[in-house]
């Protein structure tokens, strides 16, 4: 694997919880893993596993206890929260399994508030629109949350994800609150708009079938991996 | 800036914002509103104060001024004059009028302005000149109360005045404004011709000087020294003690009334932000996990919050201005004159206000937000802060209250006294709301019948709304108690023969007739003899105001007492110690006890007074309580007959005339003019209006902490939905229906306002019985038609606000709750 085109690289990653008056409690220990620019990687395990631990530290949204961590070739373990929110804007993107999208703005201001966090962005209401007509809600860019059904809050927010072209996405559970027809149409346009955009796509599910559709696909077992 | 207003629009759509703009613009309103009209009664107030006096320096005394004083100031080159005033009847025809006489000299007034017209309607021909023989001049309301027009003749005394000008604007108009008796002015010299003068008048002599200021203050340097007891100095600073007096309480009551709007604001504030911050928790690790930094999430939230702020106070300031013309609108005739235009500082008060309400109240809440990690939004995770924000928003909270209450009393004592009994009301509603519905709930489990409907566990929630709503409830049943039910229940204290005129300044060979005019019509009037004398020594040792460091006492000191000589006492009177005159006994002092606690009298102790420059000398003998609400002539100091025979004196008596003798008083004047009469019936009415329309003023500013409380249950209704969502859908689930679930909540909330209505307004009878014994000396009585008005607002309004703000939970699908939850 060419080093040049791996996104996320972690070294003996650990997180562990300090609990009262009895020994950490291990999530993650001693995960090394490399994640190649484009590719798409499941990380799957049973509930408690620590899947979703591991994704918040690839993501730059938690700090591990020990280990090192290089997003986009940057290490970020010694990073503060700041300066990690900063490596990610514009480049890093997610998606939520309760979608969480802010509920006063529409489906298009949602769509517009990651280039707006970006002050260098100045097409923001186009780039907006073309993303929402990429998951085919080009007739809801008006509409609130509440009055979309789940799976249109889900596209609202892949069109959220990828609107700025994003090198890397973070899904966690993306189809776990759709019915399982919504959760394929949701699936397919997920995998289409990532290889649509070369994005590195790493997701966190329960889903096999969704794993399956995955490059890599990685294994939780009580904190350590299984590749 | 575009880019900002959509920004802002925004986070408008947010419910909680929309009620902390609310909450600021009610607090805003209230502050503004009270802030324009005190502004502009101050303005007043220095404008008269200015040419207020009619001289730069006026030396005052119940006395004739001693004519050396006189003799010196022209000596030291400076201009004088002389004003004598004192209450007296004037009438014409009929007609009669109560008016304070100005008998002026030739040089008044030394400065300030008198403005006099010959219409009583036309502004535009407004002259100055010199009053001349035979001529009077007065204010408007003189000549529209006998019904005359300039150039008519007026009676006054002895003498006939023709009432030739309508004075616009004179000096000591300021001391007049709240006054009820309108100005006559006179030539000084023809006051002996009324014969109205005599030792025993309740006169005030004025003598008026004017100059260079190093003259006058040469002549105030040699001046201080030489002043007998009688006589003071009234200088610009102490022109208008009393009116300013009454003006500050009245600025202060608004003040604080506007205050207590403020601080339900404030809670409605604290509870919005607390939803909010919850609410937002989500949205700002989401923004994290964007890539917003701490730095731009802050300035995001505290731009939008300031921004509300400005907003609610650019429209809470202009609503303000709106409500205060209002204000003086009702007041106008209180005031009896037009009020200068009000100055900026009020719109600066409001912003600051403002922006210390979201920096005390909100800010803290929303700034830990900024804590919360983005982990956190990944499922699973829990979103909630990394830090405790509750202590340092309670800090700020406290913070924040103390500092509003210090702009509006300018108080640092008073603010602090207040800010515990805000604390202190906060808990007694607590707590006693919590023992309430504890007590309701074992009644109803008591005789609870199947499928009956389950009342609610106190909780802090259900303590909270009751808190807050029953506060702001309380405010507005108390005014509606002091204003309608403490003043019937006062005039019913006063039998229906009540006397209804009290006539003073009777004369002693006047006495006789009179009484025998009195036996005639089968009136009971008895006649007082009335000495008026300075306390000048206690216990032989001499005392003035400087000796006394409380108030009362120190203005009690500068004033001379009511005495009289009786043998009998009033029925109004009790002697609450020592004991009464008896028979042929001819020494001793009978004083009011309120007075003696004041002056620190005690039975036994001798006291000297100075009458008319003779001592009076004697031992107090018995210590008496009084009804002064009693509607018969009253006195600090009583003596025996024999004690007083030799000091100058008027008689004083008080008679009931029935509707149909109207006629009486003025022909008993036309044959007595200096006896003056003081229309009880008129005055009641007067002071009825006053009061009545004082309160109402003030009850507008106070139904603000009723919209600020309704504000406030929102907010905590708000606060408490995502909660409420999760326990519906629950319920939901496990098939409670819709029909079951709307009963739960309207029982629970109008009985949540029924508890609050209740604690309101037992609490409000509670202080308004307070009010009405100290104030009048009322028997406690339980107004249950305001406990009644309390619960069943409090009811309603819960009730409906509480079903109507839920409602919405009713009509969503369970899992979409529980999505949203």
């Amino acid at each position: 694997m060419n080093n040049k085109n791996i996104v996320i690289e972690t070294q003996a990653l650990g997180k562990k919880i300090p609990v009262q008056s009895a020994d950490d409690l291990i999530i993650l220990d001693n995960i090394s893993l490399q994640i190649p620019q484009g590719a798409s990687v499941a990380i799957t395990g049973t509930s408690g596993s620590g899947k979703t631990t591991l994704l918040g530290l690839l993501a730059g949204l938690d700090s591990p206890s020990n280990g090192k961590i290089k997003l986009l070739g940057k290490e970020i373990s010694t990073l503060d929260e700041d300066q990690r929110a900063n490596l990610r804007l514009g480049k890093v993107g997610f998606v939520f399994q309760s979608f969480h999208l802010m509920d006063n703005l529409t489906a298009l201001e949602n769509v517009m508030l990651p280039l707006e966090l970006d002050s260098t962005n100045h097409k923001i209401e186009s780039l907006a629109l073309t993303a929402l007509n990429d998951v085919g809600l080009s007739q809801r860019t008006q509409h609130l949350p509440t009055q979309l059904s789940g799976g249109e809050q889900q596209r609202v927010a892949l069109a959220r994800a990828f609107v700025s072209r994003p090198d890397i996405l973070f899904a966690d559970e993306p189809t776990g609150n759709l019915d399982s027809q919504t959760g394929k149409e949701v699936e397919s346009l997920l995998f289409s708009l990532q290889q649509q955009h070369n994005t590195t796509l790493v997701l966190v599910t329960h889903d096999h079938h969704l794993a399956a559709q995955c490059q890599i696909h990685y294994r939780i077992v009580a904190g350590k991996l299984e590749g | 800036m575009n880019f900002f207003l959509k920004q802002w629009q925004q986070y408008w759509r947010i419910t909680e914002v929309r009620l902390l703009f609310l909450a600021l613009l009610v607090s805003v309103t209230a502050i503004t509103s009270v802030g324009f009209f005190t502004d502009r009664a101050d303005k007043a107030m220095s404008q008269q104060a200015t040419q207020l006096m009619g001289g730069d320096l006026i030396v005052s005394s119940s006395r004739p001024i001693d004519q050396h004083y006189l003799s010196h100031a022209k000596s030291l080159g400076l201009h004088t004059a002389e004003m004598i005033s004192f209450p007296s009847m004037v009438s014409s025809g009929e007609k009669m009028q109560l008016a304070q006489i100005k008998a002026v000299s030739a040089q008044y007034p030394l400065t300030g302005e008198l403005d006099i017209s010959d219409s009583l309607l036309d502004e535009s021909s407004r002259h100055h000149q010199r009053l001349t023989h035979n001529q009077a001049w007065s204010e408007a309301r003189l000549f529209i109360a006998l019904g005359i027009q300039p150039n008519a003749t007026v009676q006054l005394g002895k003498i006939e005045l023709q009432l030739t000008k309508r004075i616009i604007k004179m000096p000591d108009q300021g001391l007049s404004a709240f006054q009820i008796a309108p100005v006559l002015l006179m030539p000084l010299e023809q006051l002996p011709e009324t014969g109205l003068l005599t030792p025993a008048s309740r006169a005030r002599f004025n003598q008026l000087f004017a100059g260079e200021t190093d003259q006058i203050n040469t002549f105030v340097a040699w001046l201080k020294p030489q002043l007998k007891r009688s006589e003071r100095i009234r200088t610009l600073e102490d022109g208008l003690p009393a009116i300013e007096q009454a003006l500050t309480r009245g600025k202060r009551f608004l003040s604080l009334a506007a205050l207590l709007s403020v601080i339900l604001a404030g809670a409605a504030i604290a509870l919005t932000s607390y939803s909010l911050n919850q609410r937002e928790t989500r949205t700002v690790a989401v923004l994290k996990t964007l890539g917003a930094s701490r730095k731009l999430i802050l300035r995001r939230y505290l731009s939008q919050l300031f921004f509300t702020a400005t907003l609610a106070a650019l429209v809470g300031a202009v609503i303000g201005y709106i409500i205060q013309l209002g204000i003086v609108y009702l007041l106008q005739d209180i005031m009896d004159q037009v009020l200068p235009s009000t100055g900026l500082f009020p719109i600066v008060t409001g912003f600051l206000t403002a922006y210390i309400m979201v920096l005390g109240f909100s800010a803290p809440q929303l700034i830990q937000l900024v804590n919360i990690a983005p982990v956190h939004i990944l499922q699973g995770q829990k979103t909630t802060s990394s830090s405790n924000p509750y202590r340092y928003a309670v800090i700020a909270i406290l913070g924040g209250t103390l500092l509003l209450m210090w702009i509006q009393t300018k108080d640092i004592k008073l603010s602090l006294f207040l800010l515990i009994a805000t604390v202190l009301a906060t808990l007694l509603f607590w707590f006693i709301s919590k023992g309430l519905l504890n007590i309701l709930r074992l009644v109803n489990q008591k005789f609870r019948r199947t499928n009956s409907v389950s009342l609610p566990k106190p909780n802090p929630r259900i303590s909270l709304l009751i808190v807050v709503f029953g506060i702001g409830l309380f405010s507005l049943l108390l005014l509606t108690a002091l204003r309608t039910d403490l003043i019937a229940r006062w005039q019913a204290t006063i039998p229906d023969k009540a006397p209804n005129h009290f006539l003073i300044n009777i004369q002693e060979n006047e006495v006789k007739s009179l009484q025998a005019i009195f036996k005639n019509k089968q009136m009971t009037a008895p006649l007082y003899p009335m000495i008026r004398g300075r306390l000048v020594a206690i216990n032989n040792k001499a005392v003035s105001a400087a000796d006394y460091t409380e108030g009362q006492a120190k203005r009690l000191m500068t004033r001379e007492f009511n005495m009289s000589a009786i043998t009998v006492l009033q029925t109004s009177n009790k002697i609450v110690g020592g004991h009464w005159f008896t028979l042929g006994e001819n020494k001793g002092l009978s004083v009011e006890e309120g007075i003696a606690k004041t002056l620190g009298l005690q039975l036994g102790d001798t006291l000297a007074f100075d009458v008319a420059g003779q001592r009076l000398s004697d031992k107090i003998t018995s210590l008496r309580s009084v009804r002064w609400d009693s509607m018969q002539p009253n006195f600090f100091v009583l003596a025996t007959p024999s004690a007083l025979e030799n000091y100058p004196r008027t008689y004083i008596t008080s008679i009931h005339v029935p509707k149909q003798e109207s006629h009486f008083i003025p022909e008993l004047i036309h044959q007595y003019p200096s006896i003056t009469d003081i229309n009880i019936n008129a005055i009641m009415t007067q002071v009825k209006e006053l009061i009545n329309k004082a309160a109402f003023a003030v009850q507008a500013i106070f139904s603000f902490t009723l919209i600020a409380g309704i504000i406030v249950l929102f907010a905590a209704l708000q606060s408490q939905k995502a909660e409420r969502s999760k326990e519906i859908a629950i319920l939901k689930s496990i098939g409670a229906s819709r029909a079951y679930l709307s009963k739960h909540l309207i029982i629970e909330f109008t009985l949540i306002g029924a508890v609050a209505g209740l604690i309101a307004g037992i609490l409000a009878v509670i202080a308004a019985n307070i009010a009405a014994y100290i104030l009048f000396d009322l028997t406690p009585s339980i107004n249950y038609l305001l406990i009644l008005s309390g619960v069943l607002t409090g009811a309603v309004l819960v009730g409906v606000a509480g079903y109507l703000n839920m409602r919405p939970l009713l009509n969503t699908a369970p899992v979409t709750l529980f999505r949203e939850g």
